[in-house]
């Protein structure tokens, strides 16, 4: 039986079973004193919350801080844990709250010294690289500029928005519960950031 | 199909295309519009082009050593004083305050009897309720930050008032 | 003994009371149209001022009863124009303020220095200048631009009063 599927090591066979399981069946097991089961949802939403909070704040070591304040403020909440709404929409209210709590707190000023510090990755990794050679190399870093300069340029609310729709494909009525707004909202601020995006970025292709 | 720009839905049809979110039909009209309108094909070329940008940015690995990290800050806030836990937790509003007030109130009252048959010269206990009442929402009401969202609502109500006065005055009129 | 009595009393009411709103259930959030907080979130300026709104004249009277006169009474008339929208349309106040809050600090200073300015002008030009706001902020940006340089706006307005108007629509996004 393969082992350490994740940097806690959770058990594939554990992992199949666990991903027949919702979010909320889980969770209320972790209010009931299971260990196992917040291991198991960490496991799960690790890499969204994390990759969600990076594009937020655009800084890896800050994307990870915030991002354990999450699971830190989900674990102690457990306590008194109701399936009121999806898990995700819960973890992602959160995240989305300190992301703009932190920009707002005029961090970002001081982030914007490593927005080219990619925490060890070279920024030429985070674009899909398909040549080794130094031209195509620095093409693909000037995109990468743009395109987070772009996403820096929205405000935080259309930030977030943008990035729960195109990143983890929630449909409208789930960003608004997330930011807690209208689906009428949700749609004019993620029209207003696509037409934006569209304004700085339709050259690229 | 109707032209989307005409119906006032194109911003609608362009994401959910780029999103993939249409239905086959729906797509294969939108589509058909496309190749014959050359505005609409303009928007769709722009949106599927922001669309490519975001896709081709990945993001860093987690580290490796992320859950050992949140362990040792779950570890920490357990080993911290029961009653700086629980203040914490009053402070996010786990802590339910429902079921003293009953007590606070019942207590009061009972030691208001009591008062009545065994007159003492206490003055304040008819305050108590009121006092905890606003402590627990002073806590969690900061009067400048209040001050300052209704005032910058207010502004916002001004400026979204309905209008009432006719089209065209010229300016300095 | 009359305190024994009492002391008995009191355990007996408060235990009465406790199981009471113990069977009432976990305390559910406030019925009101404003975002629900959950577990672990920060308290936002919306969450605090729908605290106040839903407090009753005596805490909100012993929250308010520190401050100077003047600012007291700001607090108080906003909050009465607040309370009086209906449901729908705090709901919708609530949304412009959340985008107004995305601006930061310096650009929400602006604005709000604007808007000082449009209260300066005539109310008739005041309202003028709302319906032309309001005009403006549904257009796309190259209709925008458009309108700018038309001579209607350049006719209907002073260049004062344009670009007051122009400046706030630039910075609400």
């Amino acid at each position: 039986m393969a082992q350490l599927s994740g940097p806690e090591g959770v058990s594939q066979d554990m992992t199949a079973l666990a991903s027949l399981e919702r979010d909320a069946e889980l969770m209320l097991r972790v209010r009931d004193g299971d260990e196992t089961s917040f291991a198991l949802l960490l496991n799960r939403h690790r890499g969204p919350v994390v990759h969600f909070l990076y594009r937020m704040v655009q800084n890896p070591g800050v994307a990870e801080e915030l991002a354990q304040e999450v699971f830190l403020r989900v674990y102690k909440s457990r306590g008194t844990y109701e399936p009121t709404a999806k898990f995700t929409t819960w973890l992602f209210r959160i995240a989305t709250h300190l992301a703009l709590n932190w920009l707002r707190d005029g961090k970002a000023e001081r982030g914007q010294e490593s927005i080219d510090d990619t925490g060890g990755e070279g920024p030429a990794r985070q674009l899909e690289d398909r040549s080794g050679t130094i031209e195509q190399t620095l093409v693909y870093e000037a995109r990468l500029r743009e395109i987070r300069a772009a996403i820096e340029a929205l405000p935080g609310k259309q930030r977030a928005a943008v990035l729960m729709h195109k990143y983890e494909e929630m449909e409208y009525s789930q960003i608004a519960g997330v930011l807690g707004c209208s689906e009428s909202a949700v749609k004019s601020l993620l029209f207003r950031a696509y037409e934006t995006l569209r304004a700085r970025l339709a050259h690229l292709v | 199909m109707r032209c989307p720009i005409e119906a006032g839905n194109e911003k609608t049809l362009m994401v959910a295309l780029t999103a993939g979110t249409l239905t086959p039909a729906e797509q294969e009209a939108l589509e058909r519009h496309i190749d014959e309108c050359a505005e609409c094909r303009r928007l769709a070329d722009e949106q599927k082009a922001v669309w490519s940008a975001l896709d081709a940015w990945t993001v860093p690995t987690v580290s490796e050593d992320f859950d050992r990290k949140l362990h040792a800050r779950i570890a920490v806030e357990a080993r911290r004083p029961w009653w700086k836990r629980e203040w914490d937790s009053l402070l996010h509003g786990r802590f339910s305050w429902k079921p003293v007030l009953p007590v606070a109130a019942a207590c009061v009252a009972l030691f208001g009897v009591f008062l009545v048959h065994n007159p003492v010269s206490l003055g304040t206990s008819r305050t108590a309720p009121a006092a905890v009442i606003q402590t627990q929402d002073a806590q969690k009401v900061d009067v400048d930050q209040v001050e300052r969202a209704l005032d910058d609502i207010d502004m916002l109500n001004q400026l979204d008032a309905p209008v009432t006065t006719p089209h065209g005055s010229p300016a300095g009129s | 003994m009359n305190l024994n009595r009492f002391a008995v009393a009191v355990v007996v009411a408060g235990g009465l009371l406790w199981a009471t709103a113990r069977a009432q259930g976990p305390e559910q959030p406030p019925a009101s149209t404003a975002p629900h907080r959950q577990p672990g979130e920060p308290w936002s300026p919306l969450d605090q001022l729908e605290r106040l709104r839903q407090m009753n004249p005596d805490q909100r009277e012993r929250l308010l009863e520190r401050l100077p006169p003047e600012r007291r009474a700001n607090i108080e008339k906003h909050l009465r124009n607040y309370m009086s929208l209906t449901p729908e349309q705090r709901a919708h106040l609530r949304e412009q303020y959340e985008t107004f809050r995305e601006l930061p600090p310096d650009k929400q200073e602006a604005f709000r220095r604007l808007f000082g300015r449009f209260l300066n002008q005539p109310p008739e030009r005041q309202e003028l200048m709302r319906e032309e706001f309001q005009r403006l902020r549904h257009m796309t940006p190259d209709q925008r631009l458009e309108r700018l340089n038309s001579s209607e706006f350049h006719y209907r307005f002073q260049p004062n009063e344009r670009d007051i108007i122009w400046r706030m629509v630039e910075l609400l996004p």
